[in-house]
């Protein structure tokens, strides 16, 4: 929901944000066994709360709806890539109904999601199942089986049920699991062989444990669930990969995926391909790359250029978050102050004054990390002037440390748009917004959108550094001091570079990032019951009395820890 | 809100002591005869909303002063002509292209929301008020919505269409949760909603059927499974609300497939269209030709059709920097020709759309299937001239949703008066902004809902007559007092057939 005022320093989880956070200790990384009691037992590792927090802060057991990358990623784990790839069209007809700033958070189903599901799951089966050369790379005993065949023993369609129940459902198949397929594969077998796996597949597909991780779990006592290792390794693989478990993740949960083993999978998982897409996936919504502009017909009159730009301006940020998190092992600053990055596009080349290079490149100085890039400081092009939109760029900023603003009273708007360099000639935009906005409705949130927004002043419209802010006939000279509200303390700061190194040395800069991250996991907005799992996790980020974690490092002790395995019940 | 005369079926489902018991045989019960049953006089209505965006100029939409001289007061408050009586188009937009159908459309003026009027609530279709003492979460849906679910003996899913260059196609459907969130629905791209609905259509393939019928089984013993999980006492109250709503689609997917659609041809496959703003155009028609042949086929009764123009209006196509929003909010010549080619655009469409619906002879009205539509052409913003209402020397760029551009197509199966340039003005005026204080938004909505056989109940919260707030509280150079609301439950004047 809309936030009904601005800051007030207060998190969305209802703590509050410029408390000073207290020492805790890393997760235990000597592995354990898996039967303790509660989470205040601490049987299995040191898992330490902390400071405000209590055994009983742990999530409710909710359901997590598959979104519809993660069902993409999963038939392409299931049933191979090939798959994908050739159903690309049935499979992208599944509408995206995200209703959070992550694609993770689902709203409730609608009926063109559910209907595209089922149609992507038949086409999925009957693909499958096509002939008999599809049908024998399904299962071994498929083979002596023509696509035509009426029938197929038992044992091989125990079998069948099995592996995939497992690799789809990802948990065992039950002898009641047994006979509701069976059921399912003879709805197609009336017909013949091939049909029936296609219903048996279909209805696999379109089953609630399939689109939704689900949590039985074992109960230990005081109202917490600990998931099971299948239940375990599924989230891990919604987490990590926003996919299903591949085969040795199953193999691991079969074997009970003990501490050691978890971290082991944790470890291998994060360096699979599969990991980046995912992270890749965070910080496009995070960063909100969806809205990285075009450039303009002026600038670059060839239509794929253009398109082939404004591709690269996201993929070249998105390639350096994932790379700084899962090869370099980078912490929350490195994110900030890096200035490594990764352009295939001449364009950008340009724009950025660097060389295309098949391998990294450093950016020139007035450059730093995920808040200079262009596919990050970019905004609409404004008519008659080259500078960026200060109030876009302040909003996006307010999201990037948590403190989301609400939307303006639109009855409130000045009767010209002052980013229209028209509303108040010889003025730069950041002139026309203060006076725009000076009475004291509109001044409590745009005292702080300027004050972010401003020290990327440099940057113009498609990111590119401008010296001098153009605004019809004139050139102004680019005002970029500014006074930051962070940790409590009012900053100054005076150039982009100057406002990343504060919030990379600030707590509330990695703390929103454990928020975000946490959000982006369980699929939805935060509550007091997630305060503990998000503290726990910006503690290790920003480092206290010890030096920040790498946020690689973060992630595998969170998903190694009790935090991750215990809910609440209903 | 819920329509109490049906039995909701999500009700049915879970008022059985919690096991699914009916769900493998309700199908049965409601074969195809009765499930495309028609109500009341047994005509089957179509409702459609066409979204433009980003407000209009009077100058362009409407007729000129001088066009409309003719006019009389007909009621209070409401003045009228016939549109057959005005000499030459319309207007510059409403151009000969409508001829065909200006005895079978209403041109509303001014007619006022005094509301929030913000782009980014979706507003057209939704009788949002931002009053103090209203909690606005508490207002019911969006009207294609709340049509969807309460006019027709079996609900019908509204098929929202719209084209964009980002991820999500944008709609100007609303919905809210059981705890009164507002959740956007989001549009289709014409690719989406071809394979969503066209896929399997092919009604003259005896194999597509039997294939429908299988499919139709698996979703029909998946209900079963979907039933059991629910009443896992591991979950949650909201997690079973979510399975409810999973379960509510799927059956009406069973139903859907249990059809046999008839008069209807599927349109030409979009999905090898690209997202690029090059292929607007070609996108714009497949959302056409998509919503045309779904209200054909009896795939929907409900359709909102979106076609954004700050796809139209980039830089790419026009060189237009800054898109339509930013052309809306400048008052320069090269702007004001923008937003007319915007509109002009959009018009092209519109009659497109409306001569492919102008097909058929429905037997109980004599009329087409247009003629058992409702058409409401509708923009969150109003008109963008100042005080004068229509003067192209007076263009005041504002932000407001006064004197908004309405446009109603069809009678709604002989429900609605059509035929008419209908101008619900007061005799209060304001000093700036559009001259004449006008006539409620919401009682607009009010009409279409009604004329498409909703009852008030339907949309309206703790028995509160009106749907959401009939006033809004914004601009304080309207006096509250001074708007015409109506009485909240029946037809703006003048449109009741």
């Amino acid at each position: 929901m809309v936030p009904m005022g601005c800051y007030s320093g207060v998190d969305t989880a209802g703590h509050d944000a410029d408390a000073p956070m207290t020492e805790t200790e890393g997760a235990d990384e000597t592995g354990g066994d898996t039967d303790d009691t509660g989470p205040g037992d601490d049987t299995d590792g040191d898992d330490p709360q902390p400071a405000g927090c209590t055994p009983g802060d742990v999530p409710l057991a909710a359901l997590v709806r598959m979104n519809q990358d993660g069902y993409v990623h999963a038939l392409g784990d299931i049933f191979g890539p090939g798959l994908v790839e050739e159903l690309e069209v049935s499979l992208s007809a599944i509408p995206t109904t995200h209703i959070g700033h992550f694609r993770t958070e689902l709203g409730p189903p609608s009926y063109a999601e559910v209907s595209a599901q089922v149609n992507a799951a038949f086409t999925v089966a009957t693909h499958l199942t096509q002939d008999e050369d599809a049908l024998a790379g399904l299962s071994s005993c498929l083979p002596e089986v023509s696509a035509g065949a009426d029938l197929i023993s038992e044992p091989c369609l125990s079998d069948l049920t099995r592996d995939y129940g497992l690799r789809i459902l990802r948990r065992p198949i039950t002898d009641d699991d047994l006979e509701r397929f069976a059921a399912d594969y003879e709805v197609g077998a009336t017909h013949n062989v091939a049909e029936g796996v296609a219903t048996l597949l279909t209805a696999m597909l379109i089953d609630p444990d399939f689109l939704y991780d689900r949590i039985e779990g074992e109960d230990i006592g005081n109202g917490i669930i600990r998931l099971t290792p299948h239940e375990t390794a599924a989230r891990l693989a919604r987490v990590l990969w926003n996919s299903a478990p591949d085969a040795e993740l199953l193999a691991a949960a079969e074997g009970g995926l003990d501490q050691a083993t978890l971290r082991a999978e944790a470890e291998r998982m994060l360096d699979d391909p599969r990991a980046r897409v995912a992270l890749g996936g965070f910080f496009f919504d995070w960063l909100e790359l969806e809205s990285v502009p075009f450039a303009s017909l002026q600038t670059i009159p060839n239509p794929e250029a253009r398109t082939a730009l404004r591709d690269a301006m996201g993929d070249s940020v998105l390639a350096f978050a994932t790379a700084t998190i899962l090869d370099t092992a980078g912490t929350y600053a490195d994110l900030l102050l890096d200035r490594t990055a990764y352009i295939d596009d001449n364009n950008l080349a340009v724009l950025y004054g660097v060389e295309v290079s098949a391998g990294p490149v450093q950016l020139p100085a007035d450059r730093a990390g995920l808040l200079t890039r262009a596919g990050y400081v970019a905004t609409q092009e404004i008519p008659d002037t080259n500078a960026g939109h200060i109030i876009k760029r302040g909003a996006r900023l307010s999201a990037f440390i948590c403190r989301p603003l609400p939307l303006p009273d639109a009855a409130a708007f000045p009767e010209d748009d002052p980013a229209e360099p028209g509303s108040g000639p010889a003025q730069g935009i950041r002139e026309r917004f203060a006076n725009a906005t000076s009475e004291a409705t509109c001044a409590s949130c745009h005292v702080q959108l300027d004050g972010l927004g401003a020290p990327l002043g440099h940057y113009g419209d498609l990111g590119q550094w401008i010296e001098t802010e153009t605004v019809g006939e004139s050139e102004l000279p680019v005002d970029t001091a500014a006074e930051v509200l962070l940790d409590g303390q009012t900053v100054s700061v005076d150039s982009p570079v100057a406002l990343s190194e504060a919030l990379a040395s600030s707590q509330e800069g990695p703390h929103c990032l454990a928020e975000s991250l946490a959000r982006n996991m369980l699929g939805r907005e935060l509550g007091d019951d997630d305060a503990c799992m998000v503290k726990e996790l910006s503690t290790r980020l920003a480092g206290e009395d010890d030096a920040p974690s790498s946020v690689r490092d973060a992630l595998i002790d969170f998903v190694v820890s009790d935090r991750f395995r215990h809910v609440r019940t209903p | 809100m819920n329509n109490p005369k049906r039995l909701g079926r999500r009700s049915f489902l879970m008022g059985t002591g919690g096991a699914v018991l009916a769900i493998p045989t309700l199908s049965s019960l409601l074969p195809t005869s009765q499930a495309r049953a028609r109500i009341d006089d047994g005509v089957r209505r179509n409702f459609v909303s066409w979204r433009i965006t980003n407000g209009m100029y009077g100058h362009d939409w409407f007729p000129s002063n001088d066009a409309v001289s003719g006019m009389s007061v007909v009621e209070p408050n409401v003045r009228e002509m016939s549109l057959s009586d005005i000499d030459g188009p319309i207007s510059t937009l409403l151009d000969t292209s409508f001829d065909p159908f200006r005895e079978r459309m209403n041109l509303l003026r001014h007619i006022d929301r005094l509301d929030t009027a913000d782009h980014n609530r979706r507003t057209g279709l939704f009788g949002w008020g931002n009053v103090e003492g209203i909690d606005v979460g508490a207002l019911p849906s969006s009207i294609d919505n709340l049509i969807a679910e309460n006019a027709f003996v079996t609900p019908s899913i509204p098929l929202s269409l719209g084209i964009r260059w980002s991820e999500t196609a944008a709609s100007c459907s609303v919905t809210t949760t059981a705890t009164g969130e507002l959740i956007e629905q989001p549009g289709l791209y014409p690719g989406q909603a071809f394979a969503s609905l066209f896929t399997d259509l092919d009604i003259d393939d005896v194999e597509a059927t039997r294939r429908r019928e299988q499919k139709r089984l698996l979703v029909d013993r998946a209900l079963e499974h979907y039933g059991d999980v629910r009443n896992n006492p591991r979950l949650s109250a909201a997690d079973r609300d979510l399975l409810d709503e999973h379960v509510e689609h799927m059956y009406t997917l069973e139903n859907q497939l249990s059809l046999t659609a008839a008069d209807c041809a599927p349109p030409e496959d979009p999905s090898s269209l690209g997202n690029a703003p090059e292929d607007v155009n070609a996108r714009a028609q497949a959302v056409v030709d998509i919503a045309v042949a779904a209200l054909r086929c009896e795939l929907t009764q409900v359709v909102n059709i979106y076609l954004d123009p700050d796809v139209l209006l980039t830089s790419a196509l026009h060189g237009v920097a800054g898109g339509h929003h930013g052309a809306s909010h400048n008052s320069d010549t090269g702007a004001l020709d923008s937003i007319r080619n915007a509109h002009a655009w959009h018009m092209g469409y519109l009659t497109d759309f409306l001569s492919k619906l102008d097909v058929g002879e429905d037997p109980l009205t004599g009329g087409t299937l247009l003629d058992n539509s409702l058409v409401l052409v509708n923009n969150e913003i109003g008109n963008q001239n100042g005080q004068s209402g229509n003067q192209i020397d007076d263009v005041d760029v504002n932000h407001l949703a006064l004197d908004n551009q309405l446009l109603m197509i069809g009678s709604c199966g002989g429900r609605l008066r059509t035929g008419s340039y209908l101008d619900y003005r007061t005799d209060f005026t304001r000093n700036r902004w559009s001259e004449f204080i006008g006539t409620s938004y919401n009682w607009v909505l009010v009409t279409c809902m009604l004329a498409m056989g909703v009852e008030p109940e339907a949309w309206e919260v703790d028995g509160q007559a009106g749907y959401g707030d009939m006033r809004g509280s914004q601009y304080n150079m309207t006096p509250l007092d001074q708007v015409v609301v109506g009485d909240l439950r029946t037809y703006l004047p003048r449109l009741e057939a």
